[in-house]
């Protein structure tokens, strides 16, 4: 016991120590060179704003996550579906792979507009570029744990006389899903940038208009707060997935024993 | 000598279980290019029997039980289960791997009920018989544990009793203590001698070690280096209880010497092949 919590504060003690440090830094340098608050404010002014506009940022936050959300479950469950579909018909995985990548490489951002003017000023343009953004990562690792798995193992499970399904639900995907956690830590990331941008495009809400609207009164420390707002929120739903990564794939992170809630997920 | 040949009837009284008839095994690589690896292998397994196959490295082993397990459709001859034509059919025997194959992501005890699993049988039924035989052989207190953090000779083990829990009444076991240590080694093979014992199970054991294969067989089964025949068809003269005393016989060791004679020579005709061993 005392051992792991040691080692944790020895991996979590150097990152926070050198975020201190900069943070210090800044702040010593503005007063230092007196830097103009709408140039670059100080950190104790970004977060006294950030607390004196709390009712305003947590609004805007609410509807940035809920983009986020709906756009990640969105481009999650498509990302996957493909993957899926690519893995069960060789003939649709020849036909759908240059579309996906070329879908890549279409500026999203661009598409904005378009959309836009699509589907009208909702959430609805928001939400479909946050999952093109999340759906990539998610086709691709997903595809790729799913034919990654051992070969004996497949055969393993052919020699007991199990079926397709069978050796997709009881290998395959069990296989897959550490990929699967790990493209979701990455496209959770994204899709808060994706939210935000998607906001400059065609929102008057939520903290990408925001920043945009702070930004063009030159209400800097206002901007700053917003834009540390949201870093929290990355920073926080990426914490949240590792967690659920930790939860779902245990025998990939050290852990000794099977507890029974995992054995529960992992039933058929 | 007497104690020696107490059992040695029992086997002629018994029915076979496993039954080959003229086997025969080519891999096409392309065109004009094939690998006979098995060729016209014929032979019984009694219900209930013991069997050794004794082979020098790459003779096609493991090609056999894929075989028999349905796998691999035979290029020529028949298998039989019993009565049963079972070519090509999966399922119906137990077949232990040369590698233990545990799935990471799955306990101790999950990775020894899967194919239970597979066969749709009742899960609280399973779960109480194989905590049961964790129990008997050794593997108590692991049941939660993840495989990787077993020692190779639990997780032979393991693997075994997954095998078992299959309750088919053949079960192939290729080479499964082949990974382990000569001490840890020795101890298994007292360890599954005692299981077949208890558990009457018909069992054909691949190996390429001489004296492995005498202390645990009642039939001994030499295959010739590729394309694979069987040269020799040995019946060990022990009684089913064993001791490793019994390895000083002088029989024993008559033999002993005769079978790593044969494998020597098989082991080295192979060596003169082309370096892949490939045929025509
Ligand atoms: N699917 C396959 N396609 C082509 N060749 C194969 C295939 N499977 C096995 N072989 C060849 O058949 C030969 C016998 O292989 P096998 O694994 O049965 O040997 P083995 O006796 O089990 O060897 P070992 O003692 O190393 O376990 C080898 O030369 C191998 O390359
Ligand atoms: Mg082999």
């Amino acid at each position: 016991m005392a051992t792991t919590a040691e080692s944790k504060w020895k991996t979590i003690l150097p990152p926070l120590l050198l975020l201190a440090g900069l943070i210090a830094a800044w702040e010593l340098a503005s007063l230092w060179f007196n830097i103009p608050e709408y140039l670059l404010p100080r950190p104790s002014r970004i977060v006294t704003v950030a607390i004196l506009k709390r009712a305003i940022l947590w609004r805007h936050m609410g509807i940035t996550l809920e983009e986020v959300l709906l756009g990640f479950l969105v481009g999650f469950i498509v990302g996957f579906g493909l993957a899926l579909v690519m893995f069960f018909s060789t003939t649709l995985r020849r036909a759908l792979n240059p579309i996906i990548v070329i879908s890549q490489t279409v500026p999203v951002v661009a598409l904005g507009p378009i959309l836009v003017i699509w589907l009208g000023y909702n959430i609805w343009p928001k939400i479909i570029v946050v999952a093109l953004i999340v759906f990539f990562p998610l086709t691709v690792n997903t595809f790729d744990g799913l034919i990654a798995c051992d070969p004996d193992l497949i055969t393993l499970l052919r020699s007991m006389g199990a079926s397709r399904w069978q050796i997709f639900r009881k290998v395959q995907l069990p296989n897959a899903l550490p990929f699967i956690t790990s493209a979701s830590k990455v496209a959770v990331t994204f899709s808060v940038i994706g939210a935000v941008v998607a906001e400059w495009i065609g929102s008057d809400r939520g903290l990408g208009a925001y920043i945009l609207q702070t930004n063009a009164q030159i209400r800097t420390p206002e901007m700053f707060a917003a834009i540390f707002v949201t870093s929290i929120m990355g920073i926080i739903l990426f914490f949240i997935a590792q967690a659920i990564e930790n939860l779902l794939i245990p025998w990939q992170k050290g852990g000794k024993v099977k507890r029974s809630i995992q054995s529960y997920l992992s039933r058929s | 000598m007497s104690v020696l040949n107490s059992d040695f009837s029992l086997a002629a009284r018994r029915n076979a279980k496993i039954r080959l008839e003229n086997l025969s095994i080519s891999f096409k690589m392309d065109e004009n290019k094939r690998v006979d690896v098995l060729e016209d292998i014929s032979f019984d397994a009694d219900e209930g029997s013991f069997t050794c196959i004794l082979g020098p490295s790459g003779c096609g082993k493991s090609t056999l039980f894929n075989a028999i397990a349905g796998l691999l459709p035979p290029t020529a001859g028949n298998i039989y289960l019993g009565d049963r034509l079972i070519n090509g059919k999966t399922g119906l025997v137990g077949y232990m791997f040369q590698k233990d194959l545990l799935l990471p992501w799955r306990s101790v005890l999950e990775n020894i009920l899967l194919g239970t699993e597979i066969q749709g049988r009742d899960r609280a039924k399973s779960e109480a018989r194989a905590r049961e035989l964790m129990r008997r052989y050794g593997l108590e207190g692991f049941e939660a544990y993840y495989p990787k953090y077993l020692s190779g000779g639990m997780r032979q083990r393991a693997a075994f009793l997954r095998t078992m829990m299959l309750d088919n009444e053949v079960m192939l076991l290729d080479e499964p203590f082949g990974a382990l240590d000569a001490q840890t080694r020795l101890s298994m093979q007292e360890w599954l001698h005692e299981v077949w014992r208890d558990s009457k199970k018909t069992i054909i054991f691949i190996t390429h070690d001489v004296d492995e294969s005498l202390f645990l067989a009642e039939k001994v089964l030499v295959l010739s280096h590729r394309p694979s025949r069987i040269i020799q068809t040995i019946q060990v003269p022990l009684p089913e209880k064993r001791s490793y005393e019994m390895m000083g016989n002088v029989e024993i060791i008559k033999l002993r010497t005769e079978l790593f004679a044969l494998l020597r020579r098989e082991s080295d005709s192979g060596q003169t092949e082309s370096p892949n061993g490939m045929g025509k």
